[in-house]
C-alpha cells in the first residue's frame, strides 16, 4: 500500500488535465506546481542539511535568463534551456559553497543574500547579455508534434504536464536523497557538525554536493518560469522576495518532509488568492496574520503536523 | 491564549471561504491589473480614482448603447508573475471585454502576452517601456508615449531655438526600462548633431547622495545638465546636489514623472527655478477640457490629478467609444474581437489628446504596432517658474516665454 499509493496520486496528477479544463485553475496548478519544485529544492538545503539560504533566486533567475537567451540567440527550444538553466545553477553554486561552507554559522545565509542582489545588479547592467531592465520577451514557441498532433502552446495543459513531471522527478529525487548515504551525512552534519567531522564525514563537500542538488532543481524551475510566463527582467526573478517565498514554501509546509512543499506551496498560493478576493486592499496584513499563525501553532508545518498525527507519533 | 488564537486562526479562515462580492450583471466588464498594495500601491490608488470618475460619468450619461460599465480592478503588487495570474483572472473568470492599467512596464508586458494568447484587447494607458508595442502584438493598444518618444520637446527645442544646440551634455538616468530608453533616445538623438556626451551614468533608483556622480559630472564642465528620474526623491536630490556642487550648465532638463510634480517645487524652493522638464503629457491648463477636467477631479477627490490620472480617465473614455461602435452582443470572442476591429478605427479627442492608432517607426528604430499616432505631439517642454509648472515649448502650447540660457551662468 504504502509503495501504491504514491503511484497513483503522480497519476493522479498527470490526469488532471484530462478532467479540468477551466484554463484559470490550471494556471494557479502550474503556479503551485512550480512553487512545489522551489520548495523541494529549497527543503533539501535549509530543511535537511540545516543551511538556510537567503538567496535562491540566484539560481532561479539564472535558470530563467539561461533558457530565454538560449532560446532568442541561438533558436535552442526552451526545454534543453530549461536542463542548461538547472546545469549553469548548479555549477553557480560551486564556488558560492566551496567558499562559504568552510565556515561555520551565519556566513552561508548572508553570502546567499549578498550572491543573489550581486547577480540582480549583474543582469541589470550586461545589457548585451540580458537586455539589461527591459527584460527578455518570447512571442512563440517552436512547434512540437507529439503523436503526430501539434501542441497548442497557448492552451495550458501541455505546460502543467510538464511542470508536473519536473514537479515529480524533483519528488523523486528528494526521496532518493532522504534515502541516501548523503542525507544522512547531512542529518548528522545538520545534528552535530563536530561530532559528523570526527567520524569521518567530508562536511565541506556534502553540503557543497546538496547545494548543487537544491540549485540544479531552483534552476529547472526558473526555466520553467521563463518558458511559461514567456517574459524575465531582472526585478522579477532576481528579487529577495522570491527568495523569501521559497522558504515560507518549505517552512509552512514542514521541513524534511517530501510533501511538505507541495503542501506549503497548495497553501500558499490558495490562500494568497483567497486572501486577495476577500480583503482586497487589506489582503497582506491578513496573508502577514495567517503566516504568523502558522508558525505559532505549527512549528513544524502543516504536512509535519499532519504526518505526526497520522503516525501516532508525539 | 493559545485557544484564542487558534480560534482567531479558525476565523480567520472562515472568513475566507465565504462567498466573495459579484460584479453586477448585464454590466460591459472592463479589467485593470494595478499594483493596489505594495511600493506601487499609491499609483494603483490614482487609476482606481480616474477610473471611477470616468466610469461614474459615463454611466450617468447613459451607459454605452444603454448599457453601464465597470471596471474591474485586481491587485498584482507591482509582481510580473502575478500581473500574468490577475490578467487570465479578468480574461478567462471575470469574462472582461478588454483590459486596461498595468501601472509599470514589467507587469504591462506580462499583461500584453496574456492579452495577445488568449486574444482579448488590451489598451495601455500608462506603461511606457517601448517594448509593449513593439512585439507585433495586434491585440495591444497604447494611448500614451513610449519611453523613446518623452525627449521630443526637448529635442524640438534645441532644434528650434537659435543658439539652444548643446555644446556637450551629462546625462544622468536611473537604471530603470523606463530610464534607459529616456536617456538612449536623448543621447542618440544628442549624438547624431554631434553634441558631445561627456557623463553617460546610470544610478540606482532611491540612490541617496548623488554628490559623487556630481563631482564627477562638475569635472567635464557640461553645457547641458539632462536628467532622468521615475521617483520624485531622485529628481528633487539630483537637483538639490548638482546645484550644491555648484554645476554651472547652461540649462538643468529633467525628464520623468519626477520632475513634474509639485513637491519638486516644494521640496526645491528657489532651487528649482528655471529647471526644465519634459514629458510625455503636461496638459496646458488654459484648455477648456484640461481645465473642466481638473476641476471635476479636485471636486470629487480634494486632489489635483497630473499624468497618471489624465491617461488612466482618458483610457475609459476611449474604450467606451470603441465598445460603442464595437456594439457587443453577448458573444464574448466576437465581443472581444469587434472591439479590436473598433479601435483600429479609433479617432477621437480625449482629455490626454488625440489618439488614433497606427504602425510606424520610433526615435530608436522601433516598429510599432497600434501606438497612437499623436504620440509626438503630446510631448511637451515645461519649465518651473516661481513654484509653477509651465509650458514652453512648443510655441503652440507655451503658456509663458522660456528662460534660457540659465541667467545665472554668464
Amino acid at each position: 500500500m504504502k509503495r501504491v499509493l504514491p503511484v497513483i496520486a503522480a497519476l493522479l496528477l498527470l490526469a488532471i488535465p484530462l478532467g479540468v479544463s477551466n484554463q484559470f485553475l490550471l494556471h494557479l496548478g502550474i503556479t503551485v506546481l512550480m512553487w512545489t519544485i522551489l520548495g523541494l529544492a529549497w527543503n533539501l538545503l535549509g530543511g535537511y542539511a540545516g543551511q538556510v539560504s537567503f538567496g535562491h533566486a540566484t539560481f532561479f533567475g539564472i535558470g530563467a535568463y539561461t533558457t530565454m537567451i538560449l532560446y532568442l540567440s541561438f533558436r535552442l527550444a526552451p526545454w534543453y534551456g530549461m536542463a542548461l538553466g538547472g546545469v549553469l545553477g548548479a555549477l553557480f553554486s560551486l564556488p558560492i559553497g566551496l567558499i562559504c561552507f568552510r565556515l561555520r554559522g551565519p556566513y552561508f545565509s548572508l553570502a546567499t543574500l549578498a550572491v543573489a542582489e550581486i547577480i540582480r545588479l549583474v543582469a541589470l547592467n550586461w545589457e548585451s547579455l540580458t537586455n539589461g531592465p527591459v527584460g527578455l520577451l518570447i512571442t512563440s514557441l517552436p512547434q512540437v508534434t507529439v503523436f503526430g498532433a501539434a501542441i497548442n502552446w497557448e492552451r495550458k495543459e501541455p505546460f502543467f504536464v510538464i511542470v508536473a513531471v519536473l514537479a515529480l522527478c524533483a519528488m523523486l529525487a528528494a526521496y532518493l536523497f532522504t534515502r541516501s548515504r548523503l542525507g544522512s551525512y547531512l542529518t548528522a552534519i545538520r545534528e552535530d557538525e563536530d561530532a559528523a567531522e570526527a567520524i569521518g564525514i567530508d562536511t565541506t563537500r556534502s553540503k557543497v554536493t546538496v547545494l548543487a542538488l537544491s540549485a540544479f532543481l531552483t534552476g529547472l524551475a526558473g526555466g520553467f518560469y521563463g518558458l511559461y510566463f514567456r517574459y524575465v527582467d531582472p526585478d522579477a526573478v532576481f528579487l529577495i522576495s522570491l527568495s523569501v517565498e521559497m522558504v515560507f514554501i518549505a517552512v509552512v509546509g514542514g521541513l524534511r518532509t517530501i510533501a511538505g512543499p507541495v503542501v506549503g506551496a497548495i497553501f500558499l498560493t490558495t490562500i494568497a488568492e483567497l486572501f486577495r478576493e476577500r480583503f482586497m486592499v487589506g489582503h497582506l496584513i491578513f496573508y502577514g496574520l495567517f503566516m504568523m499563525l502558522v508558525i505559532r501553532f505549527l512549528p513544524e508545518g502543516i504536512w509535519g503536523r499532519a504526518l505526526r498525527i497520522l503516525t501516532g507519533r508525539r | 491564549m493559545r485557544k484564542l488564537l487558534f480560534v482567531s486562526l479558525v476565523f480567520c479562515l472562515s472568513l475566507v471561504v465565504s462567498a466573495p462580492v459579484f460584479a453586477a450583471e448585464g454590466t460591459l466588464k472592463i479589467g485593470a491589473p494595478q499594483p493596489m498594495t505594495g511600493p506601487d500601491a499609491p499609483f494603483g490608488d490614482k487609476f482606481k480614482k480616474a477610473y471611477s470618475l470616468a466610469v461614474e460619468e459615463i454611466n450617468a450619461a447613459g451607459g454605452v448603447n444603454g448599457r453601464k460599465i465597470e471596471v474591474i480592478i485586481e491587485d498584482h503588487q507591482a509582481k510580473n508573475a502575478l500581473a500574468a495570474t490577475v490578467a487570465e483572472k479578468l480574461i478567462t473568470q471575470e469574462k472582461v471585454l478588454i483590459l486596461t492599467g498595468g501601472r509599470a512596464s514589467g507587469q504591462a508586458v506580462e499583461i500584453a502576452s496574456v492579452a495577445q494568447r488568449l486574444k482579448t484587447p488590451y489598451l495601455v494607458d500608462h506603461p511606457s517601456a517601448d517594448i509593449i508595442t513593439a512585439k507585433g502584438f495586434e491585440w495591444v493598444f497604447r494611448n500614451n508615449p513610449t519611453g523613446s518618444i518623452y525627449p521630443q520637446a526637448f529635442n524640438k527645442f534645441i532644434s528650434e531655438v537659435p543658439g539652444a544646440m548643446p555644446k556637450s551634455a551629462a546625462v544622468l538616468y536611473d537604471n530603470t526600462v523606463f530610464g534607459k530608453s529616456i536617456a538612449n533616445s536623448a543621447m542618440t538623438f544628442l549624438k547624431s548633431r554631434n553634441v558631445k556626451i561627456v557623463n553617460d551614468e546610470a544610478y540606482a533608483v532611491n540612490t541617496l547622495d548623488f554628490k559623487p556622480i556630481m563631482t564627477k559630472v562638475k569635472a567635464n564642465n557640461p553645457d547641458f545638465v539632462l536628467m532622468v528620474a521615475v521617483s520624485t526623491t531622485d529628481a528633487i536630490l539630483l537637483t538639490r546636489h548638482a546645484k550644491e556642487m555648484g554645476l554651472r550648465p547652461r540649462a538643468f532638463v529633467g525628464f520623468g514623472g519626477g520632475f513634474g510634480v509639485e513637491d519638486f517645487a516644494k521640496q526645491l524652493g528657489g532651487l528649482s527655478e528655471n529647471v526644465f522638464s519634459s514629458a510625455a503629457w503636461s496638459g496646458n491648463p488654459n484648455d477648456p477640457t484640461v481645465k473642466k477636467f481638473y476641476a471635476t477631479f479636485y471636486k470629487k477627490y480634494g486632489i489635483h490629478p497630473k499624468e497618471h490620472e489624465v491617461e488612466g480617465y482618458a483610457g475609459i473614455y476611449i474604450i467606451a467609444d470603441a465598445m460603442k461602435r464595437a456594439k457587443p452582443t453577448g458573444n464574448l470572442a466576437a465581443d472581444r474581437e469587434a472591439i479590436r476591429q473598433a479601435l483600429l478605427k479609433t479617432d477621437m479627442t480625449t482629455v490626454f489628446g488625440k489618439v488614433k492608432f497606427g504602425d510606424w517607426a520610433g526615435p530608436l528604430g522601433d516598429k510599432y504596432t497600434n501606438q497612437n499616432i499623436f504620440s509626438p505631439d503630446h510631448s511637451v517642454l515645461a519649465q518651473w517658474r516661481g513654484g509653477k509648472l509651465l509650458n514652453v515649448w512648443p510655441k503652440a502650447n507655451a503658456e509663458t516665454n522660456y528662460v534660457f540660457p540659465e541667467p545665472s551662468t554668464k
